[in-house]
């Protein structure tokens, strides 16, 4: 909650400081693939902030913004019974990027970020790789990485053991504009 | 002559130009490295291979040869660093922040999700539950745990990102060095917890470039202002600080003792005994390492790689042989050679000649407890100097033999042995050490012989001589007497260890050791003139042979050279010129050099090592600890190598395949190639050796087995066994069930042969066929001619076929309508056969006569009478011979053997599957004869 406070402040506020890079509808895909079932699903609605003077990021989701499921009692499981979206109804991960960035040089750069990574009210520490793209005004951003249910406390029912993967693979994609102040 | 002592005194002091204080020398060994490397680390692994760090490569060394690994076209950076983990994997950081591991004989790069650091990766380190810690210089600590790389950095209490050196301190917790102080890390509940040391906590200098752990529960720190601090790991807290005021430190290593220091400028320093000495180096130095084997590596700026044993240095260059040397209680040194008698001041490596005894050639010497030098000379008497007076005075001896060389002077605190070539003197001396009275004891006084190499004076008082031809001889309790078990050898030196035992160094070269009466000859070297023996603790010594210095360890049995031939000009020709002391350091003179060996920092354990470096199965290089082969693997090749970085040109192998050689094979290759082993099971043994002496002790195994091929091997074999066997049953039972089918077919046929002819036979059949022929000759005789003919057809037919088990269904019709004929002529009308058999049918077969048989069964159980004629029917179905007839018993049925059915199925049986059917119900009996093919 307190990253969306941030963001949402951040961008609600006015003459805020220079440098940073705004993202209002970023791409999530996850897939599960687990012995017995193969789960997508995607949503458009990442949200996030780059502050490239001080090399900092927040991003985060609201979990019930994920379709593309393969039936709708799956989306069902997803947010109520896996994720207790109700209590839980964002994701987020801010933190710092490791490497100085060149953020006014054009181009395409490997950063890994390290932060706090939260989902299910769970946080960990993480360290994401990610591609940055830089070009004239606008930041594109994309990544892959994994999220192990273990490690954010998921619990999921003996039952669906095997249609569901203990290690959930994740890509986004997303671009950022400056913030106009 | 005044002036000609001037001249003299001049000369001395020339002579010994070179014994100005100066830095320390080491023996060093420089090895030939390969062409256009650019060495950045160096790593000793747990095997004792030396691993250094190249642009995108590592060299293996082993002292013999060099090995290069690279780690691919596309890497470039530097590896900087090396750690082995607890399984022997080895890993390796490079300057770009890349990290691989070497895996199964190939280098893999390190590629967990979350990457790995863009900065120079400065230390790898695995902690005591073998995670891996990777420090930055840059991006700070990682850790990896649960597969997760995580971070640590300057935000979370890491006194800098910038990590120069990373150690893992005996307490499991990572310490680093960085720009601002030096950062302590560990795990605690999981959470990353971190402490600083800085000036608050006392160190001089907040950049702190190095660190050692120090195997006493300390940490030495570097620091950039060049002083190092120790510090305590336990109580947390600065524990000395070493004011080195040299350059800035770069690298700092402890030996166990002390520290050993490289500045950044390059130079090598020593810490030794609070004070600091510079080490002499064949160049500058760019890093150092130090190695199991007690010797310290150097790759210096030009890309040399050299090492020295840490314990031996050259104290001072020496311009004339020493003839003697002693030491007394005030960290002085005295040598004594042609030119008279020197002190050598230990702390500041000064050489001072005492012009007094500039006249004397000495031969022995002996600092007694009043600060008193005793002198032997050759041919001169026996002085005694005293240093607070500078005096030296002459001692006269009893008899005339003030002229005979005196070789060895020992004693205590009442009494002085004079060992010469004319006996031994024992002094007996008074409180202020003067010799108050003297016991002469001579060649008929209990030596045997006058010529006396060495005396020792045991803590017991008990004093041992060692002489020419008789053995030792043994003062003790007021009484001289000849050891029994070594009369007859010459002894040259004798030194007793602190566990009591006698060590004893013959002329020819033999060590011998005595503990209460047990005497033994450990070994002998024949080749090189022994000089001394001193033993360091109760299972070790040292020995000097004329050439070479050897250290023994009695109780693993090792022997091996400290110091060779190549490495060192040899130790002239004087027996015993050395001295132990009580820190343990040893000082031995040579022709060219006084040497301070430190024998406390000898390792226990640094004998030379044989080493299988990999196995190849025909040429193809085999999986580590691969130990069964297949049959057809059969060319096995070892490659190996031996690790003695003292004098790698000297190692030679041997090596025994047991099942394969009868005896050791020697070598001087590193590969040996076995080709067309047969199957069976192999022991392979390796060992080195120096100048072909081969060392048990330095032997590698290697088992293995070549598999009998598939078709050989019991896992074949015995199904293959039980399967022929149960083959070779199942045709033996089948033949024995073929035998006995048969036989009852025999059986079969036989009896219904006899079935039939008593059938033919049977009387009723005459009488009938008889009163029908009696009719027909009264009627009709041209009909009896026929019907005889019939008859004797039949009677022919049934002897012809009885034999035969089968006939065809043509010929069987043929007999029966013969039959039926005979019987047409008696019943005339009342019996009918109808018959409808297509002719395809005609080649099938039956058993002979069975046709004949059902049809004469027919007429005997039914009655075939003008109100009831009978009429049989034959026809084929279903590849069945039917024959049906209308159920119309006779009242009274003849005698019937009943066997005529029976007999029919079983002969059916024995030739077909096929069963013959027969029903029966109210009105009709039908019989079916399957039909053979």
């Amino acid at each position: 909650m307190k990253v969306l406070f941030w963001i949402v402040g951040i961008l609600m506020l006015n003459g805020s400081p220079p440098g940073l890079f705004i993202c209002q509808n970023g791409q999530v895909n996850f897939s599960s693939e687990a012995p017995l079932e193969l789960i997508n699903a995607h949503s458009q609605d990442l949200r996030g902030v780059l502050d490239t003077e001080k090399n900092t990021f927040a991003f985060l989701i609201p979990m019930n913004s994920f379709d593309g499921f393969n039936d709708p009692l799956q989306k069902e499981h997803f947010c109520e019974k896996f994720l207790d979206c109700n209590r839980f109804p964002q994701a987020s991960f801010q933190g710092k990027i490791i490497e100085s960035v060149p953020y006014d040089t054009n181009g395409n750069y490997e950063v890994r970020a390290k932060g706090e990574f939260n989902i299910h009210g769970v946080s960990q520490e993480r360290i994401i790789k990610a591609r940055i793209n830089i070009q004239q005004d606008r930041i594109d951003i994309s990544s892959k990485f994994t999220v192990k249910l273990i490690d954010h406390k998921i619990k999921v029912p003996k039952i669906v053991y095997n249609k569901v993967a203990e290690t959930i693979q994740v890509e986004i994609s997303a671009f950022l504009l400056p913030k106009k102040s | 002559m005044k002036k000609v002592a001037w001249i003299r005194i001049i000369l001395y002091l020339l002579a010994f130009s070179s014994a100005i204080p100066m830095s320390a020398q080491l023996l060093w060994n420089s090895y030939k490295v390969p062409r256009g490397v650019v060495f950045e680390s160096i790593f000793q692994d747990s095997k004792g291979y030396f691993w250094l760090g190249d642009a995108g490569h590592v060299h293996r060394f082993d002292g013999l040869s060099w090995e290069v690994f690279s780690l691919g076209d596309s890497i470039h950076a530097a590896v900087i660093s090396f750690a082995e983990r607890s399984n022997g994997e080895l890993w390796i950081g490079l300057n770009n922040g890349d990290v691989f591991f070497r895996k199964s004989n190939r280098w893999q790069k390190f590629d967990p999700e979350e990457g790995t650091p863009k900065k120079p990766v400065t230390a790898l380190l695995f902690d005591q539950e073998d995670k891996l810690w990777i420090s930055s210089y840059g991006e700070g600590l990682y850790y990896l745990l649960n597969e997760r790389l995580y971070n640590i950095d300057q935000t979370e209490g890491l006194p800098s990102d910038d990590v120069y050196a990373a150690v893992l301190g005996e307490d499991g917790k990572i310490w680093c060095a960085t720009d601002r102080g030096v950062g302590i890390v560990w795990l605690e509940n999981g959470k990353k917890t971190t402490r600083q040391i800085g000036k608050t906590e006392g160190i001089s200098d907040e950049i702190s470039t190095s660190l050692s752990k120090n195997h006493n529960n300390t940490i030495s720190i570097g620091l950039y202002d060049g002083n190092i601090a120790t510090f305590n790991t336990q109580s947390e807290q600065i524990k000395e600080t070493l004011n080195s005021s040299t350059h800035p430190i770069k690298q700092v290593l402890h030996d166990g003792g002390d520290l050993w220091i490289l500045d950044q400028d390059g130079y090598l320093w020593n810490q030794r005994d609070g004070e600091i000495i510079k080490i002499q180096t064949p160049g500058l130095v760019k890093f150092i390492l130090l190695s199991e084997d007690g010797r310290i590596w150097i790759v210096d700026q030009k890309n040399n790689l050299s090492s020295a044993p840490i314990f031996l240095r050259k104290a001072i260059k020496l311009d004339d042989a020493p003839q003697a040397i002693c030491q007394d209680a005030q960290s002085g040194l005295w040598l004594g050679n042609t030119k008279g008698l020197f002190h050598f001041n230990i702390l500041t490596n000064e050489l001072n000649p005492i012009p007094e005894s500039k006249n004397l050639n000495i031969s022995s010497l002996f600092a007694d407890q009043h600060k008193r030098i005793w002198v032997g000379t050759l041919g001169q008497g026996l002085w005694f100097y005293e240093p607070s007076q500078k005096s030296l005075s002459p001692v006269s001896l009893s008899g005339t033999t003030s002229k005979v060389p005196i070789l060895s002077i020992s004693g205590n605190q009442k009494t002085l042995w004079v060992a010469t070539f004319g006996g031994a003197y024992l002094c007996n001396l008074s409180p202020e050490g003067f010799i108050s009275s003297e016991q002469h004891f001579k060649e008929a006084d209990g030596l045997g012989i006058n010529y006396i190499y060495h005396s020792v004076t045991a803590p017991s008082g008990s004093t041992y001589l060692a002489t020419d031809g008789q053995g030792l001889g043994k003062w003790e309790n007021g009484k001289l007497h000849l050891d029994k078990d070594l009369v007859g050898s010459s002894i040259f030196s004798i030194s007793i260890d602190s566990a009591g035992g006698i060590w004893l160094l013959g002329d020819e070269g033999e060590i011998m050791y005595k503990k209460g009466t047990q005497c033994d000859t450990l070994l002998a070297f024949k080749d090189q003139q022994a000089l001394a023996i001193q033993a360091i603790s109760p299972e070790r010594v040292i020995l000097v042979y004329e050439k070479e210095l050897f250290y023994m360890d009695k109780s693993t049995n090792h022997i091996f050279p400290l110091l060779t031939a190549n490495q060192f000009s040899g130790f002239g020709s004087h027996l015993n010129v050395l001295s132990l002391n009580k820190n343990g350091t040893l000082w031995l003179g040579s022709p060219q050099a006084l040497l301070q060996i430190d024998t406390r920092k000898i390792p226990k354990n640094i004998s030379p090592k044989s080493r299988i470096k990999q196995v190849l199965i025909n040429l193809q290089t085999a999986e580590e600890n691969r130990q069964v082969f297949e049959h057809d693997e059969k060319h096995i090749t070892f490659d190996y190598t031996a690790l003695w970085y003292v004098e790698p040109e000297r190692i030679s192998f041997r090596h025994r395949l047991k099942g394969h050689d009868l005896s050791w094979v020697e070598s001087r290759n590193q590969r040996v190639v076995y080709a067309d082993l047969t199957p069976g099971k192999y022991f392979f043994e390796l060992q080195m050796g120096m100048d072909d002496i081969y060392l048990e002790e330095s032997q590698s195994n290697y088992s293995f087995e070549i598999k009998k091929p598939l078709w050989l091997r019991p896992i074949f074999l015995i199904p293959f066994f039980l399967f022929l066997f149960a083959f070779l049953y199942w045709v033996i039972q089948n033949r024995e069930a073929n035998i006995t089918k048969n036989q009852e077919l025999l059986r079969k046929s036989i009896e219904h042969q006899f079935e039939t002819l008593r059938n033919q036979i049977n009387p009723h059949f005459l009488f009938n066929a008889f009163s029908t022929l009696t009719d027909l000759v009264e009627e009709a005789p041209d009909k009896a001619v026929g019907y005889i003919n019939r008859l004797s057809d039949l009677f022919r037919d049934v002897l012809t076929y009885r034999d035969q088990p089968v006939i065809s269904l043509g010929e069987e019709l043929r007999i029966m309508d013969n039959y039926y004929a005979l019987q047409k002529e008696r019943y005339g009308k009342n019996f009918s056969l109808c018959i409808d058999i297509p002719p395809k049918y005609h080649d099938k077969k039956v058993p002979p006569l069975v046709l004949q048989i059902l049809l004469e069964n027919t007429l005997r159980h039914n009655t075939a009478s003008k109100k009831q004629p009978l009429s049989v029917s034959i026809f084929i179905e279903k590849d069945q011979v039917i024959i049906q007839n209308p159920i119309q018993l006779r009242s009274s049925v003849p005698n019937s053997t009943k066997v005529g059915l029976q007999n029919i199925r079983e002969r059916y049986l024995l030739l077909t599957k096929k069963e013959v059917e027969i029903y029966m119900d109210e009105t009709v009996f039908t019989v079916k004869l399957p039909l053979l093919i």
